[in-house]
């Protein structure tokens, strides 16, 4: 029975691996051939465009992002000071407009800071005119995100005073965690192993197109390295932590 | 998970809502919601704290009732 199993899981990975390599071969021969039409070209103006105009999109990113999670600060606060919910369904319809604005003002905090800091990194170019004016414009907007973010977190604190933790502590997260409750926890938890899983995916299609784009635009090494390396540091985190159950004397998950 | 309780019941005995017996529970309006409707399973520990801010018993709040489906 075992050995049947065992057969029949070596046939499929060797189906896979066949696919794939076909597939792969088929992208690669497709990519060499986009990469001499005049499609190529024009997408090359347009990667010289943008990066000749990336100081106002550098603007545009706090101005939309910043401004939208500010409205969404602002709503929230505005209906954390007129709460007044008495029955249970007044108070979950409170949470739900709540945790919609507060959330979305979080959200949108965290996109415009990762933009910011790629806009930044794009924009250090010989194609930019402004280089300078982008460096001083990354240094403004930075401060704003994260008190942006402080915002929302202490919103957030202020409607549930059981929320603990100092975001401007390396304990954070822990003191959050912590002071959550047990079906809190579990929601994180879930949505942490729903993550890593979809990141082990995801890091592979990534590292799949960093080999192309080596082959195909020069890419070079670097970004091969710096994707195997988060690729390698997800598993190995995932793996030292699933390790310490069972120094606790708990039965462990691998 | 075949869960069965009644907690909303013992709750309006105490003429709480869901808000204050959160907080004398300790954990947050939303958990207690969940519970009520079934959505989340407490833990024995939460079970526990429940029927003693009940003051009953926590068979008499919660109910382990097998699916048909999980009879087959």
């Amino acid at each position: 029975m075992k050995s049947s199993k065992m057969t029949g899981a070596i046939g499929k990975l060797a189906t896979a691996m066949i696919f794939g390599a076909a597939l792969g071969m088929a992208a690669m021969l497709g990519l060499l051939r986009f990469i001499e039409s005049p499609v190529m070209a024009s997408l090359d103006g347009l990667r010289q465009g943008f990066l000749g105009h990336v100081f106002w999109f550098q603007i545009a990113c706090p101005l939309l992002l910043g401004s939208s999670a500010l409205y969404m600060l602002f709503k929230a606060r505005n209906l954390l000071k007129n709460y007044s919910a008495h029955t249970d369904e007044e108070g979950e319809a409170f949470e739900m407009f709540f945790h919609r604005y507060s959330a979305g003002a979080l959200l949108l905090t965290t996109f415009g800071f990762i933009l910011n800091f790629i806009l930044f990194g794009l924009s250090v170019d010989p194609l930019n005119p402004m280089i300078q004016q982008s460096i001083v414009l990354f240094i403004l907007t930075c401060p704003v995100f994260a008190l942006m973010e402080l915002g929302a977190i202490f919103l957030i604190q202020k409607q549930d005073p059981v929320k603990k933790g100092d975001p401007m502590s390396f304990d954070f997260n822990r003191n959050w965690i912590e002071s959550c409750d047990e079906a809190e926890q579990i929601t994180i938890y879930k949505a942490a192993y729903k993550t890593f899983s979809f990141m082990k995916t995801a890091l592979l299609i990534i590292f799949i197109l960093t080999l192309y784009a080596k082959f195909a635009f020069d890419g070079g090494n670097l970004p091969i390295v710096f994707v195997g390396s988060i690729w390698l540091l997800q598993n190995m985190v995932f793996f030292a932590n699933s390790e310490k159950p069972k120094k606790a004397g708990v039965p462990g998950i691998c | 998970m075949p869960l069965y309780n009644s907690l909303k019941v013992f709750r309006a005995r105490l003429g709480m809502n869901q808000a204050e017996f959160g907080k004398a529970v300790g954990v947050s309006r939303q958990t207690i919601s969940l519970i009520e409707r079934g959505d989340y399973s407490p833990s024995v520990s939460l079970a526990l704290k429940i029927a003693s801010i009940c003051e009953s018993n926590v068979e008499d709040i919660f109910q382990y009732r097998e699916d048909d489906n999980e009879k087959q």
